[in-house]
């Protein structure tokens, strides 16, 4: 109940952050981007005689995936704390008694593109593309050198005689200035489409390759 | 904007007469298109329903079909008249749903608008069709004319040229390869007729060796069932990038390739474990059936795809893609040839194979596979697509066409197109 209580006010405290885990030794709130993580300590807990540094580690382990991590300490008990190697680590520190909650150490920002499960998955969709282009191109890359080899052993042993072939000359069509075809209400595919030009010319120019 | 392309903007007209749907509607659907089957119900004129109904048509197509049908018996009165492309002169039944089907989906459409003076209707038909195809169905759409005047005037394309037209490629080579047969039409501007090669093979030749696999399995009970073949088919078929490649990998790392297939709503599981390699003949057969692992097959049985004719064309049974492609390419002026080469549209369900994460590059795509015939036989430089929005391309083609060709170029037996003028 005593702990309900604390975290209720550590809530109210950043009232303007939404909580996102509740549990008892620890909340997690987010403003926009960034995630803020307190591990909580009680007065039950503190009368063993590692349960602050095992708190202090477990806070440290958060800045994983948090930008900003506080430890809440009971208000009688901060007084053994050296705040400057929790200052030095980043950390922040919170005392708490029945009447209030009170920020005695800011905690520093991290700056970090935290990985959402949906970056992850982003990131995996992406190099499951990558990786199939590669795919391909290693494919078609082995059937090229397949295809070299060949040739060279044939090359080598003297069974094929290159000819020389003239290259046909490709007469070169320089474009002609479009007619712009209005598109108003008409569906999509028909913008920026070349075959309304040609079509249109139908029944007005001689047959090339079609018979 | 003329006056002839406002009123084509609002009564432009396109019919896709596929093989399995019937794709249909004026400009104003938009992207899309209404689709129904392609096909047609025959009523028993002594049947109760038919009496009951006082039914004064003796066939039934569109939506309202699945209504008719009583018994699995009623499906052999379900007529596909378009089965490979091409209807027999003869088959009256057949061009009976040609005709219902044209009624149903002009009347479907037809404006209340007193402008309307008839639609400019743009039909497809498969590039195989002979002339006499383009004769009926020209009669057809006289006929409904005469009971109601709904076509100002028709023409026909050919299902290649529609789906060029719709992918914006006016040099390219478009790839149609159904559940029966394959056709490679090179367009530059127009179809190039006499470069036109037809293959004797397609999806369904694909689900004949399916079966014949899944005999191997144990499961021969279940290979007569063709729907459920092609789903195996759809589901666990491979296309190799190098046949003899791949079943070595797969024979050598069979659990690799290992798959097991519930099919969906039944209790019936396909397993494939040390035969997995198997999953890739599947593949392979559509492309080029030449391997003699296919030869222990036709011995036992398996109908060998023959050359045949249909209309005017040959129909090659056992020519392998990347060897059509060449011979059809070939046939077209040289110094085209390397542009049509840059531009090959593969269109239709026999192209759809699905290539799983954790094998590819030992199974590919339709459009690799085709790059690695055509490497191996010597041809670089090959750029090779499937067609963006494979149902709708053709109605788009045909939409962009009526719209585009002027309404004063006449109808052409010599050139096959141009407006027959209806009213």
């Amino acid at each position: 109940m005593i702990e309900q209580l604390i975290r209720e006010k550590i809530k109210n405290f950043f009232k303007e952050y939404s909580c996102i885990e509740e549990r008892e030794n620890y909340l997690t709130f987010k403003i926009g981007d960034s995630i803020l993580s307190i591990e909580i300590l009680s007065g039950k807990e503190i009368l063993d005689r590692n349960a602050i540094l095992n708190s202090a580690l477990k806070a440290l382990a958060k800045f994983e995936y948090s930008n900003k991590v506080y430890l809440a300490l009971p208000k009688v008990y901060a007084s053994i704390i050296d705040g400057e190697i929790l200052q030095n680590h980043g950390l922040g520190l919170l005392t708490y008694d029945e009447k209030e909650v009170k920020e005695v150490i800011p905690a520093k920002f991290i700056k970090k593109q935290l990985l959402t499960k949906e970056n992850y998955e982003r990131k995996i969709e992406e190099l499951k593309i990558e990786l199939k282009k590669l795919k391909e191109n290693h494919m078609l890359l082995k059937s090229t050198v397949d295809t070299l080899k060949n040739e060279v052993e044939k090359l080598k042993k003297g069974l094929i005689k290159v000819p020389l072939i003239k290259e046909e000359k490709i007469t070169e069509v320089k474009p002609q200035p479009k007619l712009e075809a209005s598109i108003n209400g008409l569906p999509s595919f028909f913008k920026n489409n070349p075959w309304l030009e040609v079509l249109a010319k139908r029944g007005k120019e001689p047959e090339t390759y079609g018979s | 904007m003329s006056e002839e392309e406002e009123y084509k903007k609002a009564y432009t007209f396109g019919a896709d007469y596929g093989t399995s749907d019937f794709k249909f509607g004026p400009i104003t659907c938009g992207e899309i298109p209404k689709i129904i089957h392609n096909r047609g119900y025959f009523l028993d004129k002594d049947s109760i329903m038919y009496k009951a109904f006082e039914a004064s048509k003796e066939v039934v197509v569109g939506d309202e079909v699945p209504l008719y049908l009583q018994s699995s018996e009623d499906l052999s009165k379900l007529i596909y008249p378009m089965k490979n492309g091409v209807i027999k002169k003869e088959d009256e039944r057949a061009w009976r749903v040609v005709e219902e089907i044209s009624r149903y989906s002009l009347k479907l459409f037809k404006p209340s608008s007193e402008d309307f003076h008839g639609f400019y209707i743009v039909a497809s038909l498969s590039s195989v069709s002979p002339k006499y195809m383009y004769e009926k169905l020209f009669e057809i759409y006289k006929k409904i004319n005469e009971e109601e005047p709904l076509i100002k005037a028709a023409t026909i394309i050919q299902q290649p040229l529609a789906v060029a037209i719709a992918h914006k490629a006016t040099t390219c080579v478009v790839i149609e390869s159904g559940h029966g047969n394959t056709q490679i039409c090179p367009i530059s501007r127009y179809p190039i007729k006499n470069a036109i090669v037809a293959v004797n093979r397609g999806g369904g030749d694909a689900n004949a060796l399916t079966g014949e696999i899944l005999k191997d399995l144990g499961y021969g009970d279940l290979a007569r069932e063709e729907a459920f073949v092609r789903r195996v088919k759809e589901n666990l078929g491979l296309i190799p990038a190098n046949l003899e490649d791949a079943i070595e990998e797969a024979k050598g790392k069979p659990e690799k390739f290992m798959v097991e297939f519930k099919i969906p709503g039944t209790r019936i599981t396909i397993e494939m474990k040390n035969e997995a390699w198997m999953r890739f003949l599947i593949g392979e057969y559509v492309f080029n059936p030449n391997h003699e692992v296919y030869q222990s097959f036709f011995t036992r049985g398996m109908p060998k795809p023959k050359d045949i004719k249909i209309g005017d064309m040959i129909f090659k049974g056992m020519l392998d893609f990347g060897e059509a492609i060449i011979e059809s390419i070939e046939r077209c002026p040289i110094e085209l040839q390397p542009h049509l080469y840059k531009q090959i549209l593969l269109s239709g369900g026999n192209f759809s194979w699905k290539v799983p994460e954790d094998v590819e590059g030992i199974a590919v795509d339709a459009a690799t596979k085709i790059k690695l015939l055509l490497k191996e036989k010597g041809i670089e430089d090959v750029e090779a697509v499937m067609t963006e929005f494979p149902q709708y391309s053709v109605w788009r083609g045909c939409i962009i066409y009526g719209y585009a060709v002027p309404q004063d170029y006449e109808w052409s037996w010599e050139r096959m197109e141009g407006w027959n003028k209806l009213l």
